[in-house]
């Protein structure tokens, strides 16, 4: 058998020195893994799992234990096996305050569940408990070596372990994102977004400008349509005020209208007056000239007689109508006046 | 089918009786899935074991053969070490190779109350020893950094009485 001689323990199927371990206390286990990195890796699953199986064990018992319990509390006190209860509720605190205190790092693998005693504690009470009908011992006394390790535990995990640990996983987080890569990433995106903030501002001040320039086009249209609006009213004032002229105008013209008319027909019949005057003077002219002929060579005494009665015939008849003339038109000009003066003088 | 032959990996061969074999799960689920149970010819082949084991397999499996069926693994169950028997006890004082070997065999062939005494047999060798004694007894070389050694020290400081 000379290849047995290079036989190890630690050689071993890893399911085989699980299987070793799990004859040793759990305290056994916490003291065995300072042997070497392969008892440390094995002794920290088993004592993982050995928590982890002491909590189901005191849930099982519990759940048990209350199953068969009266509903009402006040009956539950005299129960037979409300020491039992009382004990099993004790032990869930504990456990609570056990996974509070080590379940975070377990999970991120910093360390295992080190007190391995008290895991052989809790795993004595649950047995105890399990298998005997009454417990005869205090439930005081019965619980102070779980309370005093697990307390001891938990107080020298928290003080000397933790600040350590927690080193140790910010070192692992960082290792996870390497410093060099994390700088330039950040140095990319701080650029990034330094460029992006320029452009936004850059954008923003350009609309700024735009809103501005519309609020002062907005401020010259609102005072440019007060203007207008004052512009039109004079002008609709001036409109309405001409209208009323030109109205004013319009009767004045249609009445100067009306005079026209009368006043040209006053002309006319002037104008016929005028030249039945001149012919009426011509023919005095005439008379006159006969008669100062006849005065020199006095011609026959008849002829002179019935001229002159003719004469006076037509004189008195443009006497007549002289006055009718007259009559008619008020506002025939002094000239005619004077005309007909004279025509009357000459008369 | 009374019998069985069996072979090392050295090429021995060992006629078992088929009610012994059977404490081998690994044997008994080979005859069964095979179909060999009427076959008296039939060689089963062990090439993880060697003769000087499989002898001292067969021995141990002769010994215990009326045992009942050894109980289920539970997490919950006593941690008993103390209740070998002295026939195991005996039987096991070979050297740490030979009991070694056994422990891997018993694995290999799925016999679960050899495998149980074995590995008790060395939880023993390793109750009550400290760190440095259990290196010693086993050969094993300290592979801890010291920072590592030291932090597992630390850890384990918890219960020292001051």
């Amino acid at each position: 058998m000379t290849s047995m001689a290079s036989m190890n323990l630690v050689h071993m199927p890893y399911l085989v020195l699980e299987k070793i371990f799990s004859f040793l206390s759990y305290d056994e286990i916490s003291k065995t893994r300072l042997v070497c990195v392969t008892f440390n890796d094995i002794g920290s699953q088993c004592l993982n799992r050995g928590f982890y199986a002491a909590e189901t064990f005191h849930k099982k018992l519990l759940k048990n234990v209350k199953s068969l319990l009266p509903r009402r509390e006040s009956e539950r006190r005299t129960h037979p096996l409300s020491k039992k209860s009382d004990i099993l509720q004790a032990v869930e605190t504990r456990l609570s305050m056990l996974s509070m205190t080590f379940s975070k790092y377990i999970e991120s693998q910093a360390c295992c569940f080190i007190p391995g005693k008290v895991i052989d504690e809790i795993f004595r009470v649950l047995k105890v408990v399990n298998t005997l009908s009454d417990i005869t011992e205090k439930g005081h006394e019965f619980l102070q070596e779980l309370r005093d390790i697990s307390s001891m535990a938990m107080e020298h995990f928290d003080e000397k372990i933790v600040p350590g640990l927690k080193m140790k996983l910010d070192a692992k987080k960082r290792a996870e994102f390497p410093a060099s890569l994390q700088g330039a990433q950040m140095l990319r995106h701080h650029s990034v977004f330094h460029s992006l903030y320029l452009k936004t501002n850059r954008e923003i001040g350009f609309l700024r400008k735009r809103v501005q320039g519309q609020n002062d086009r907005i401020r010259n249209l609102v005072k440019a349509n007060a203007l207008f609006k004052k512009k039109t009213k004079k002008y609709v004032l001036m409109f309405k005020r001409s209208q009323d002229q030109l109205r004013g105008l319009m009767k004045s013209v249609s009445k100067l209208q009306r005079q026209s008319e009368t006043s040209s027909k006053g002309l006319k019949s002037l104008d016929e007056e005028k030249q039945r005057i001149t012919d009426m003077v011509k023919r005095v002219e005439t008379c006159e000239t006969k008669i100062t002929e006849l005065l020199t060579e006095p011609p026959a005494l008849g002829n002179f007689e019935t001229e002159h009665f003719d004469l006076k015939c037509t004189s008195e008849d443009s006497m007549l109508r002289n006055e009718q003339l007259l009559s008619c038109t008020d506002t025939a000009e002094p000239s005619r006046k004077r005309q007909r003066v004279e025509t009357e003088d000459k008369m | 089918m009374p019998n069985i032959k069996l072979q090392s990996s050295d090429g021995e061969i060992f006629t078992v009786d088929f009610e012994i074999a059977k404490s081998s799960v690994t044997i008994k689920t080979m005859v069964e899935d095979l179909g060999l149970e009427d076959e008296d010819e039939e060689i089963v082949p062990l090439p993880n074991v060697n003769s000087a084991i499989l002898r001292k397999v067969i021995q141990w499996a002769t010994y215990h053969k009326d045992d009942p069926p050894p109980p289920e693994d539970d997490e919950n169950k006593e941690k008993r070490t103390d209740d070998i028997s002295s026939w195991d006890a005996d039987f096991l004082k070979v050297d740490q190779g030979t009991l070694f070997e056994l422990i891997l065999a018993a694995n290999y062939l799925d016999i679960k109350g050899l495998l149980d005494v074995t590995c008790k047999t060395v939880a023993n060798m390793i109750k009550g020893k400290s760190p440095e004694e259990i290196r010693k007894t086993f050969n094993i070389k300290n592979d801890f950094t010291q920072a590592e050694e030291e932090q597992v020290r630390k850890e384990n400081e918890w219960c020292e009485e001051k």
